[in-house]
């Protein structure tokens, strides 16, 4: 059952996979400002903290997004 | 290779779509970096912990990568929960070690993280893999990871061989990162987890009331079931602040667990930059959970009774906490670091031994780059 659920979620988030920006277009998602993820480092210590203070704290880690430079 | 959806005829299938879309990573530039921080913890629960870091991690031109990381976690506490026990406080001090690598596949990026803690009553070891896939181009990125952790869990000044239990974790997660424009970004996260082992803390004993509210004389090791499944369900959206050369990140998260804990996360990033090399940033974040099924802020039990499940676990209680933090980020030459400051003002709503809590946390981080 839940890996019928996985994959369904898995193919629909596949679905939407498209282009919505041209190379030209990702000036502002190539910004210091606009990484989706924060520095690994920072984040691996903030979230140890969060980890012991806050019950169900997870994280919203994944991978890529932005101007796709690296 | 780009995908215009809506033109052609028929209609694709999700997998032929996401077939279609497959284009390699672009390459990057090989980079080195070396990275220092610290951070220390303070509440008016009596709790501090200063925790130093550094790591180093090589980027390939290819998009692989290499990084290794160390850790110390130096903790003093006297908290409520910690002096009711009898004990006067605790010094305690954690190493963590970890290393990383990913390599590029065809057109995915597979890696893979080993990561060991070990202090004098608990053994933790971490492994971890994922694949993150372009769906097409840099607009959509999926990317699934799973990590097991194996947790040893013993008791100070006891030997391993008197006491010892495993809890084992297992995380799954599974998210697409989209850009819907030039200037915004949306992720989707989902992460169930899986707990199988010794959940309780050993150094717990739980008090009992009888009927009249008098606390009886003698207290009982906290008990939890062995297993607890969660779900958790997450959003990011960041957007671009052209006039300040700015974002704004929000942040929603939605937790359930089979113990009848539910979570609510919502968390509010805003940068701006004043140069080149420096920029501002404020962050709001509040956090919210129910209680688990079998929390009581007091077990009361008929003479000669235990309730199966009782804890004082502070984390199984309902409570409410709201974050509000400042940093700074710099960058000069070959160097850069930030330096971040939180206050957190924690309410527990159905705990015996603590109503409220302030926290300070202050973070400070170098990175040294070489070009």
């Amino acid at each position: 059952m839940w890996v019928r659920t996985l994959l369904l979620i898995a193919a629909l988030l596949a679905a939407t996979g498209c282009a919505t920006t041209r190379p030209w277009e990702r000036e502002a998602l190539s910004r210091g400002v606009m990484r989706m993820d924060g520095d690994a480092e920072e984040e691996a210590l903030r979230h140890h903290v969060l980890s012991t203070r806050e019950g169900t704290a997870g994280s919203l880690g994944g991978g890529g997004g932005g101007c796709g430079c690296n | 290779m780009r995908l215009q959806l809506g033109s052609g005829g028929g209609v694709p299938t999700p997998l032929a779509l996401a077939l279609l879309c497959l284009a390699a990573p672009a390459a990057a530039q090989p980079e080195t970096r070396v990275a220092v921080d610290a951070l220390y913890y303070t509440d008016t629960d009596n709790v501090m912990a200063f925790t130093p870091s550094v790591s180093a991690r090589h980027r390939f031109e290819d998009g692989g990568s290499v990084g290794a990381r160390g850790a110390l976690d130096v903790i003093t506490a006297a908290s409520v929960d910690v002096v009711s026990h009898a004990t006067n406080r605790f010094d305690e001090a954690r190493t963590e070690g970890a290393i990383d690598f990913a390599v590029p596949i065809d057109d995915a990026l597979f890696r893979m993280a080993y990561r060991a803690s070990w202090e004098p009553d608990y053994l933790s070891n971490g492994l971890s893999a994922g694949l993150q896939l372009r769906l097409g181009s840099a607009d959509s990125v999926l990317d699934v990871s799973y990590g097991l952790t194996w947790d040893v869990v013993g008791r100070t000044h006891t030997p391993w061989s008197s006491f010892s239990e495993d809890l084992f974790t297992h995380a799954l997660s599974l998210s697409l990162t989209q850009n819907l424009g030039p200037e915004t970004v949306l992720r989707l996260v989902y992460s169930p987890t899986i707990q199988d082992g010794y959940l309780e803390k050993p150094y717990r004993y739980v008090p009992l009331f009888d009927d009249t509210g008098q606390q009886l004389a003698s207290r009982v090791p906290e008990n939890v079931p062995d297993l607890r499944h969660g779900h958790a369900f997450g959003a990011r959206l960041l957007q671009y602040l052209e006039p300040i050369d700015g974002s704004l990140r929000v942040d929603y998260q939605l937790y359930v667990d089979g113990w009848g804990v539910t979570g609510h996360v919502v968390e509010a990033v805003g940068l701006a930059s004043a140069s080149d090399g420096l920029r501002f940033g404020l962050r709001g974040r509040f956090y919210g959970q129910t209680a688990a099924s079998f929390w009581q802020r007091q077990y009361t039990v008929p003479p000669g009774q235990l309730p199966r499940w009782r804890t004082l676990d502070r984390d199984l209680s309902p409570y409410v906490s709201v974050t509000g933090a400042a940093r700074l980020e710099w960058n000069v030459d070959d160097v850069s670091g930030y330096l971040d400051g939180a206050a957190t003002y924690t309410r527990f709503l159905d705990f015996l031994l603590l109503d409220e809590r302030v926290a300070i946390v202050t973070q400070i981080g170098f990175r040294w780059t070489p070009r």
